[in-house]
């Protein structure tokens, strides 16, 4: 038996721990869940009026409701010239929505993919995915399928990005895990093979074709029209509102294989129907916008960085922070070496690259690394 | 007339060439804690993961309340049995209470969101693996005997009167270690069916209700601590000189190691000792 002074001070010390566990390893979320959609929302508004109103032609906040009620036939009494309205109709609003549909698209599959993966470095670029999807896109381009009509070529990049998945899902899985290492090394295979077709595919291109082929390897929304808008809207909103709705069985994935059955998660079914949903993401994305990385990678990281990995709340919570982070991308990418503009693939890289850098370093850091 | 919980008929199962588990006939009871023991390589968890249903037996079936594992949804499957699985890896910074609420799961229909009554439960069991200061902390930050207690507490959140437990006090400390097995006999004294696999044999002779040894696939003995657990049968089936005597405050089996040759041996008056002349 503890005399009653050692009783005392062992609780003492007992309750002294506790308290330092409480503060020292706290879980570390910096924005509650109620707050994160509020401010998400600000953060996107705010990404949207400045893209729709910086450029060339200038266009204020309130000329920009003006013109958007004037389009409704209401007249708020706020001047704007003609020009600014057919800017912001035909030129910046397209832009506007193609980068939110592709950003919030290509960081919801990322999420995805990296609670299907149980790893936080699985997405879209890094594995294959969207190299997968531009290949398909090159070669109904090449092969002259595109000119089918308007779903051909989503098509056909959704069939690359889904060929990808499968493959890199075939080969960096084991034992229902996936490791780091082999999840990248497959990712460079993946990359490297569907470079390679896309290389080939140049060579037999035409001189306009090619052009259409650089700008996708690259990433642009250049291309931006209503139309475009139109044909990737159904693909990234069904596809990131039926993935939001798996949040809680993602959580009960990332826990394990084996785990989520356990807990009565038929994981075969959901596993296919993410990977399937990311793909078909990460494909119409592709088919309008071309090779835009590391979206996917930086966007979910913020997220949990912010408030926590609770896929109920991530996955929605990356269509509107992959939203505004594309478009303050795009934003850059526009008026940086105005009146000339940077491929929106390159720009996101510049970002990405020095990111994933960080985040290596900061997991070794703080887990010894990803081995 | 008591009817077995989880019940194993003439179960069979191999991977490739080898022949890992046979004829293995297996009743578990409610209210009682069953423990499984035998040497590495014995088949323990292989047993364990066809009692569990991850893999599909060979030869035999697996009987759950009376149905066999097959005809359950895994839904269905989830409300009734759970499982604490010997390694958890997670990368995500769930916090430790988040992990234990996912326990709820089963619980929990369709996009329906956890209640006050299921924080209440995990709580509740946090509280009984000694967890609850820890409910704040991010799971991957946890030691490993912590993340094991948070992952127990999962399980015990799950509420399934049927529960298997792959070596439930691997890397606890010996407190925690009996307060997992007080836990567990607690369950069992609630009604629950729990079987654990132990690679302690101690533990398994002081709070089992039975102890199932298993060796080289096959079941070779099954009955009271202190029927099963004699130098005799352990010496064997562990290959290495095994002296049992009696635990001084509790009176169950005793356990202890011997050494492999020399004096020591015929001193403690070993009658088996002959068996092992090396």
């Amino acid at each position: 038996m503890l005399g009653s002074t050692g009783a005392r001070a062992l609780k003492a010390l007992r309750r002294k721990r506790e308290v330092a566990g409480w503060f020292s390893g706290a879980s570390g979320r910096l924005i509650a869940r109620a707050a994160l959609f509020p401010l998400l929302t600000v953060a996107l508004v705010a990404a949207v009026l400045l893209n729709v109103g910086l450029g060339a032609v200038g266009i204020g906040p309130l000329e920009v409701v003006a013109i958007l009620a004037g389009g409704a036939g209401l007249d708020l009494g706020v001047p704007y010239t003609e020009q600014q309205a057919a800017v912001l109709w035909g030129i910046r609003l397209p832009r506007v929505a193609l980068g939110a549909l592709v950003g919030g698209g290509l960081a919801v599959a990322g999420a995805a993919l990296q609670g299907i993966f149980r790893n936080p470095l699985a997405e879209p670029g890094i594995i294959g995915v969207s190299s997968g999807a531009a290949l398909g896109a090159v070669a109904a381009i090449v092969f002259g399928i595109a000119a089918f009509g308007g779903l051909a070529l989503p098509f056909f990049a959704f069939g690359g990005g889904l060929l990808a998945t499968l493959t890199v899902y075939a080969f960096a899985r084991h034992g229902g895990r996936t490791e780091v290492v082999t999840l990248i090394l497959t990712g460079i295979a993946v990359n490297a093979v569907a470079g390679a077709g896309t290389g080939l595919l140049t060579t037999m291109a035409t001189d306009a074709q090619l052009r259409n082929i650089v700008f996708w390897t690259l990433g642009s929304l250049g291309g931006a029209t209503w139309p475009a808008v139109l044909t990737v809207l159904p693909f990234v909103g069904a596809g990131a509102f039926l993935a939001a709705r798996r949040g809680r069985e993602l959580n009960l994935m990332v826990l394990g294989e084996s785990e989520a059955q356990h807990l009565g998660v038929s994981t075969e079914r959901v596993r296919l129907a993410l990977i399937a949903l990311a793909a078909l993401i990460t494909g119409a994305a592709v088919s309008v916008s071309g090779i835009i990385g590391f979206v996917g990678l930086v966007v979910p990281h913020l997220i949990r960085l912010l408030s926590g990995p609770d896929h109920r709340t991530l996955l929605p919570a990356s269509v509107l922070g992959g939203a505004a982070l594309l478009l303050l991308a795009d934003l850059a990418a526009r008026t940086l070496v105005i009146p000339a503009e940077l491929p929106l693939g390159v720009v996101t890289a510049f970002v990405g690259g020095p990111f994933f850098l960080w985040l290596l370093h900061r997991t070794r850091k703080q887990h010894g690394g990803w081995g | 007339m008591r009817y077995a919980a989880l019940q194993a008929r003439d179960l069979g199962y191999s991977a490739g060439a080898s022949r890992l588990l046979g004829g293995v006939e297996l009743e578990l009871y409610p209210g009682e804690l069953l423990a499984l023991v035998g040497p590495n390589g014995a088949g323990k968890t292989t047993l364990l993961r066809l009692l569990a249903g991850d893999a599909e037996p060979a030869e035999g079936e697996v009987l759950l309340y009376g149905r066999p594992l097959s005809d359950y949804a895994v839904r269905e499957l989830a409300l009734k049995r759970s499982v604490l699985p010997q390694q958890t890896y997670l990368r995500f910074a769930f916090t430790a209470l988040e992990v234990v609420l996912m326990g709820r799961a089963p619980h929990l229909g369709f996009g329906r969101d956890e209640g006050p009554e299921d924080l209440a439960v995990a709580r509740r069991c946090m509280e009984q693996t000694d967890t609850r200061h820890l409910e704040a902390r991010s799971y991957p930050t946890l030691s490993g005997g912590e993340q094991r207690r948070v992952t127990l507490a999962r399980v015990l959140a799950q509420e399934a009167p049927v529960m298997l437990l792959d070596e439930p006090t691997a890397a606890l400390d010996i407190r925690h270690q009996e307060l997992v097995m007080e836990t567990a006999r607690g369950l069992a004294a609630g009604g629950a069916a729990v079987l654990a696999v132990l690679h302690d044999l101690n533990l398994a002779a002081a709070h089992a209700d039975r102890v199932a040894v298993l060796s080289g696939g096959e079941l070779v003995a099954l009955g009271r601590p202190a029927e099963v657990m004699t130098a005799d049968l352990l010496s064997g089936v562990f290959d290495y000189p095994i002296s049992v005597t009696e635990h001084p405050a509790r009176g169950t089996p005793l356990i202890l190691p011997l050494p492999r040759t020399g004096p020591a041996e015929e001193r403690t008056g070993m009658r088996n000792a002959d068996r092992h002349p090396d």
